[in-house]
Parts: structure tokens; sequence; C-alpha cells
């Protein structure tokens, strides 16, 4: 036992850090940074003038009234070629050089009128080829939504280089957000065969929507897919509600695989936070308050659930010892961790780091240790099944067998009344015929005995057993044992009258098929006996048998039976039953003795 | 060795001078104590006092049997003697686990070996272990559980007395080799004889006397196997397999 624990341990400790070292080699090569490489070919425009006033981008302007206008100037000398890259946050651009404009975007009547604020876009803007020092100049206008206008770089390459220098920066977000939304994919499209087996298959769909919400809302961040998809409104949408309703499944997931006592705080988080989403929606597409204004509100509700359920999940393994809680503390709380992390960079630490990566890298995380889990828990659920399923099918067999039994334990008993009557009767017999002798007539005497039909006066045992049916069955077999040459055949039980839940059939199957086997592996064997005892105590009962046998033989229809301890369907039968009344068995057997030795209980 | 103690129930004064002789007439020293009905044994009885027991069937008022199937109440296990001119109450026998059954006339083999019994049972009743380098006798039989409560033993014995002597765990045990005790838990100890199931849900062991002993978790199956020995290896050597 301690072995194998340790093996496990050492199994588990090595593919942890077989993991972690292949994820550091790839972090490493991925990560590195040549000498050579750090003079980029690509140029982030600095030299900003705003009302003659010099600044450098990124940089927020606030407070402002909507719609103020910014406008900021640069000199720039462009190869033949470059491009331009250029972000905005929910403000309308005009990008001039040197006083004509080459490109725009967000300007009144080019979006849906609901959206407010124009959504983020990213673009890629062809230069003019001058050759010569340009003046660029860009002309913000503030949002509507917020006091606050944010101001991103603008970057100057050539577009193979821009496009480099912007996956080195965001290509694992885009790479993670599409591995998410083919997890989901796949997960939520493989539910339908596992529900099909059990409920729970449902976690599956759950698990799978999380991660749909998640990848879409990291995929409508992305400023990458802005790039390539040219509807910035699609994506904004796609980020926003993938961010907002992210925590609606996992709750869910949560309560299908926690099963917590305490649903009803985790059912009305839920609920809250569906309202909310739909809120938000509605409120957008009225055009009364942005998505990107309401999500205020969910910077404290979605880390707020996630701490809720991993709470729950805490709380359940330490109150409740709740199996499925305790595998699931670990995952939740990174999630939870990963999430606070990622609210406070957004509001307090402002790392230099993408945004949602803290979330992100939580989520990555959460989706391994869960699924490795999930794996499991389906694993046991259907190793769980596949036993029931044996059982069933045991059980069914069980009972045909059993039927059997009980029509042959009822002949026999039948028989001991109908015998133990035909000895009563006997001494009638006796005070009839000594009266016809008396009077001297000796042909009613015949005629009497011609009538008679004599019964059967096979050995007779006293009884072995208060109760009267397994007396019956046991002293059969002890008959059947004396008859085939087992002189040492003795059978004391203490059985009561009265054998409670459980049936006395099943009882007499017990006796009779532990005497049967044990008649037919005497009958060959030297110096056969028999022994069988029952104890009856604090409502168990034990009934213990020895006997002699050899090692392999042969039935009645000819076949070998196998002797070896747990074998052949009597012992089979005889386990069924125990097992299912509260008790066990167990068979040894050692150079020419064979034991046998069951319990159950009769309370 | 002290004397055995012998309860002796017969109403025939006859039948109970020889009895007492053929009892104190052996080279084992015994003490008779002697009723006249089972109302007065029952009234006089004290667990773990007597060695053995010898009962006559056919008693004025209270028959024998029942008696026994009284005093199989207040303790289960003590060796029972039905002495009669019958084996009708055989199956009685079976029921109250009388240890003999021994039909009149009463023989010296007879008692020597209801004796022998007896002998046997004291000397499982009493065990000398060492606790902090302190000699104690214990009632070994009456024993249901040990407890280790900070460096105290609690012992709970059958009939609902407790005692609490200065000591570990870890040194009784294997001074209780030979007996059937089972280290459940670190800080339990169960007599097997007074087990009557195992609460897998709860992990402990249900006692005879309503109390529950705790059950480490990995030492579950352990628990049951112990147990199931247990239970097959006293079916076989009571009933004399």
């Amino acid at each position: 036992m301690k072995i194998h624990k340790i093996r496990r341990t050492v199994m588990a400790a090595l593919s942890l850090s077989f993991l972690v070292l292949i994820t550091l080699l790839f972090c490493s090569v991925l990560l590195f940074r040549s000498e050579e490489k750090e003079h980029e070919d690509v140029e982030t425009i600095s030299g900003w003038t705003i009302d003659d006033e010099h600044i450098r981008l990124p940089r927020s302007f606030s407070p402002l009234s909507p719609r103020t206008p910014l406008t900021l100037t640069a000199q720039i000398r462009p190869k033949p070629g470059d491009y331009l890259y250029i972000k905005t946050v929910y403000t309308p651009v005009k990008l001039s050089v040197d006083g004509q404009m080459v490109y725009q975007y967000g300007s009144d009547g080019s979006l849906p009128a609901f959206l407010l604020d124009p959504p983020t876009k990213t673009a890629l803007v062809a230069l003019p080829e001058t050759g010569h020092k340009v003046t660029l100049t860009l002309e913000y206008l503030s949002p509507s939504q917020r006091d606050t206008a944010t101001l991103h770089p603008l970057l100057l390459g050539s577009p193979s280089e821009l496009m480099i220098h912007l996956f080195s920066e965001m290509g694992f977000s885009l790479f993670f957000s599409i591995v998410l939304l083919a997890l989901g994919i796949i997960l939520a499209l493989v539910t339908p065969i596992f529900t099909r087996f059990d409920e729970s298959g449902m976690t599956f769909f759950w698990l799978g929507l999380f991660s749909l919400c998640t990848g879409a809302w990291s995929f409508g961040e992305c400023n990458l897919t802005g790039l390539f998809i040219d509807s910035p409104s699609f994506l904004y949408l796609l980020a926003f509600l993938g961010l907002f309703s992210l925590a609606v499944p996992l709750l869910r997931f949560g309560m299908v695989v926690l099963r917590p006592h305490t649903q009803v705080l985790l059912e009305i988080l839920c609920v809250l936070l569906e309202f909310s989403v739909c809120g938000a929606a509605l409120l957008q597409l009225l055009g009364i308050i942005s998505l990107s204004r309401s999500m205020y509100l969910f910077h404290v509700l979605t880390p707020s659930c996630l701490c809720i359920l991993a709470g729950t999940a805490l709380w359940e393994s330490i109150r409740f010892e709740n199996l499925m809680a305790r595998r699931l503390l670990l995952p939740t709380a990174v999630l939870a961790v990963s999430a606070l992390l990622e609210a406070g960079n957004y509001y307090l630490f402002h790392l230099n780091v993408q945004k949602s990566f803290f979330f992100q890298i939580g989520v990555l995380l959460f989706m391994i240790m869960v699924s490795i889990q999930c794996g499991h828990f389906m694993a046991e659920m259907l190793a769980l099944r596949e036993q029931n399923h044996k059982l069933e099918k045991e059980l069914s067999l069980l009972e045909r067998q059993t039927r059997m039994q009980e029509e042959h334990y009822k002949r026999i008993t039948e028989t001991a009344i109908q015998e133990k009557q035909q000895r009563h009767d006997f001494r009638h017999h006796i005070a009839a015929l000594r009266d016809y002798l008396e009077k001297d007539e000796t042909n009613a005497a015949v005629a009497y005995l011609n009538a008679l039909s004599v019964p059967s006066t096979g050995e007779k045992f006293p009884p072995v057993c208060r109760n009267e049916s397994v007396n019956a069955v046991a002293l059969y077999y002890q008959d059947m044992a004396v008859r085939s040459g087992i002189a040492d055949c003795s059978i004391k039980l203490d059985i009561p009258e009265e054998t409670g839940r459980v049936p006395v059939h099943a009882l007499c199957i017990i006796v009779g098929n532990l005497l049967e086997n044990a008649v037919t592996a005497c009958a060959k064997a030297d110096s056969p006996f028999i022994r069988m005892r029952g104890r009856f105590a604090d409502g168990i009962l034990t009934i213990v048998m020895d006997n002699r046998y050899t090692d392999i033989c042969r039935t009645s229809e000819g076949s070998f039976r196998s002797r070896k301890p747990g074998g052949g369907t009597g012992l089979w039968s005889v386990r069924s039953i125990a097992e299912k009344y509260g008790g066990g068995c167990r068979f040894e057997a050692e150079n020419t003795v064979f034991s046998s030795s069951v319990y159950l209980r009769l309370d | 060795m002290e004397e055995l103690q012998i309860a002796l129930c017969e109403d025939d004064k006859e039948e109970l001078k020889r009895l007492t002789h053929l009892i104190q007439d052996r080279p084992t020293p015994a003490r008779v104590t002697a009723f006249d009905s089972g109302e007065s044994f029952l009234g006089d009885y004290r667990p773990g006092y007597y060695d053995m027991v010898f009962m006559d069937i056919y008693l004025e008022g209270m028959s024998g049997v029942e008696t026994v199937r009284r005093l199989r109440e207040l303790e289960s296990e003590l060796p029972v003697a039905f002495v009669t001119t019958s084996r009708d109450h055989a199956l009685d026998g079976y029921r109250l686990k009388v240890a003999k059954y021994i039909e009149k006339p009463v023989t010296q083999e007879d008692i020597d070996d209801a004796i022998a019994l007896a002998s046997q049972w004291r000397l499982q009743a009493d065990a000398e272990v060492i606790l902090q380098g302190k000699k104690l006798y214990l009632p070994i039989r009456r024993l249901i559980s040990v407890e280790q409560k900070a460096h105290y033993l609690l012992m709970r014995f059958d009939g609902g007395g407790m005692e609490q002597a200065k000591g570990r765990l870890d040194e009784l045990e294997p001074q209780l080799a030979g007996f059937p005790f089972f280290r459940s838990h670190k800080s339990y100890l169960a007599n097997l004889s007074y087990v009557t199931g195992i609460d897998h849900k709860l992990l402990v062991f249900n006692m005879k006397d309503g109390q529950n002993v705790y059950i480490r978790r990995d030492r579950l199956k352990k628990a049951k196997i112990a147990w199931t020995d247990w239970l097959f290896a006293r079916a076989r050597k009571d009933e004399g397999l």
C-alpha cells in the first residue's frame, strides 16, 4: 500500500516537474530577444504637440466634456512603403498627412447609432510616398460615455515589420483566445455524448460555455483581431458580452459539480448576473448606456462571483468534507486570485502588461486543472455505472437462481413435514394392528397392512437448527452426506425462527449451497468430513464450515468445476446474498481442508 | 492462579451436594456459590465475577433456559453448562451459546471438561499490563475500548464502568497482543468482540454498548478484515470447530 502511494506521488511529482520544465523551456525560447533585434524597424512615433505642448503617447486627458476636439501634430520621415499602425479607443479620429486626409474612423453616421461611441479600432494606414519629412495631424473627438480620452501611440514601419511587432506583443492573447473558443465549441459539442450516460455530463457544457465566453472576450479584446476582422462593432460586442457573461456558466458549472448545501447563494448570484447582462445589453441597444460603461459594474460583479465560488468550495470542503469541493478548491481559488489581480492591475498597479493577461493565465490554469478533474470525474462515474450494471446483472441472475432454489428447498421442507406426519400416523397404525391381532382377526390385520403405503423410514437425525426451514435443508444434506459415505458430518446452527429482514429462503440457499458444495467436494476425498456451525449474536449471523476437499471435482454434468476460493456459482450466490444483507464471506483452501465463512445482518 | 469462581444453580439438595463435591475434589482451586433458583442467581449477579455457571434446566419458578437468556443480556460471553436429564433443550443451548451440555448423572469427566473451560476463560479474564512503569490488572474481557486523552488512557468497560490510567496507547497495544484488540485510530483501541458493525460513512465501529469508536480512513479496510476475521474465528472456536 505504502509503496503504491509513494510510487504515485513520485509519478505525480515527476510529471509535474516535466510539465513545468517544458513550459519554462518554451517560454524562454519564445521570450528570448537577441541583442541585434533590440533596434526594431518599427518606430513608435514620438514628439507630438498639442496646443504647442510637447507630449508622449499613450496619454489620457481628463476631465473632458463629450466630443471635445483634441488635435495632435508630429513630424515624421516615412520610408517608402511604410504604414502607420493606429489604435483608437471610443474616440472618432481623422488622420491627415500634410493636410491631406488619409484615414477616418468613427465619424457620425458611420456606425450604428446605439453604439454612442465608436468601438475600439486598430488599423494599418498606408502613407503617401513623399520621401521627405511630413506633418501628421490627428484630430480626435473625446468619448461621450466617459470624461477621459486615452490616446494610444502610433507605430511606423513596413507592414511585415509591424505585423511581427504586433504578434510578438499580442500573439499569445490571440492564440489563447482561439484555443479557448475551439475548446468551448468542442466541449459543447461532446456534451450530448456524456449527458446520454449521465446527467452530470452537463458539467462539460457549462465548462465549454465558460471557455467560449472567455475566448470571445479575449478574441474581441485582442487588438490583432481588429486588423483582420473589419467590423469593430462586432468585436466590441463579442468582447463585452463575453466578459460580462463568463461568470454565469462558471457558477452553473460550480453548482452541478459541487452540489453545495448552500446552493441558494450561487443560484441568486447567477440570476443577478443574468439580469445584469440582459440589462447591459438592453441599455446599449436603446442607446442609453454603452457596454463600455456598464463594464465598471462587471468589474465588481465578476471577481466577486469568482471569489464567492471559491469561498463556497472552501466552505464545502471544510464543513461537509465534499470531495468535489476539495478537488475544485485550487482551480477556483486560482481563478478568483487572477480576477482580483486583473481588476487590481486595471485600477491600481497599471503594470506594463497586455490587458487581461492575469486573467488569461488564471483561466488557462483553471481549464487545465478542471479538465484533468473532469476526466477523473467522468472516469469515476463510468466505473460506477459499470459496477452498477454488473451488479444489476448479477442480481437478476441471482434472482432466477434463487427462485429455482426456493422451489427446491420448499420441497425439502414439505417432505420433512410429511415424514413427521407419517411418523405420527405410525403409532395409530401400530395400535390398530395390535387391536386386530389381539382379537385374532389376522385377515383384517393383513388387509389393513395392504391398505397402508409403508412410509419410507430413512435415517433420522436430531434437529440441528431451531429454524425449521433451515433445519429441513440441513438435514436433507446431512442425509445425503451420510448416504454418500461421509460419516463425520456434524451440523449445529444457531439460527432463530425469526430471521428479521433476511428472508428465510436466502438462509436456506446459503446453508444448502455450502453443504451441497461440501458433499460434492468430500465425496471422493480421503477421510471426508463436514463440520458446519452457526452463531447468532448482536444481530449478526455467522456461518462457518470446514470440509475435506479434492482440488477438482466432477459435477453431475460431467464438466470440471474449479474449487478455488470464490469460484463456482454456488459460492458466488452465497457471496451475493451475504453482501446484499450487509455482510460478506471468505473461502479459503488449505491442504485438503476447505473453509467457508459467511456473515450477514439479520437486523 | 486465584481460585475459580463457580456459580451453581440447582434446586435438588442431593444433586447440589454431589456437584459441589465433584467440583471441589479437583486440583484446581474453585469456590462454589450455590443458588436454589434462577431468580436468586440473577438477583446476586455481578458482571465479570464468575468464571463458569452450572445451570439446571428444570428449576422451580424461572426455568434454567430463561435464566440463561436473561444472563446473556448482562454478560454475553460467560461460559454456561446446562445440567439436565434430557436433550430436549439442545437447540436452546445453541441459541444461548451454552458451552457444555451435561446429562445427569454427572460424571467427574463432565466436570473436568467444564472446569477446563472455566480455567481457559479465567486466563483470558485479566491481563497484567505495565503502564508508565506501573503494574495494572485489566479485566480484559469486559474492556470495550481504550481512548488516548492527553496523557491518560480512558478505558470503557462492559456494564458502564469507566476508568483512567496514565499511559500511552503505544505502550498498551503491544501488551494486549493475543486479545482481539484493533488499533483503529491513533487515539483509539477497540475490542473486536464488542463490535456490532462498521459505519462506513461515519468511519466508526458501532460497539455493543451503543458507543462508537473512530476508525482512520486509511485503516477502514484493515478494520473490516480484522473484524470479520475475528467473527469467523469466534464462530469456529465457540462452536468447537
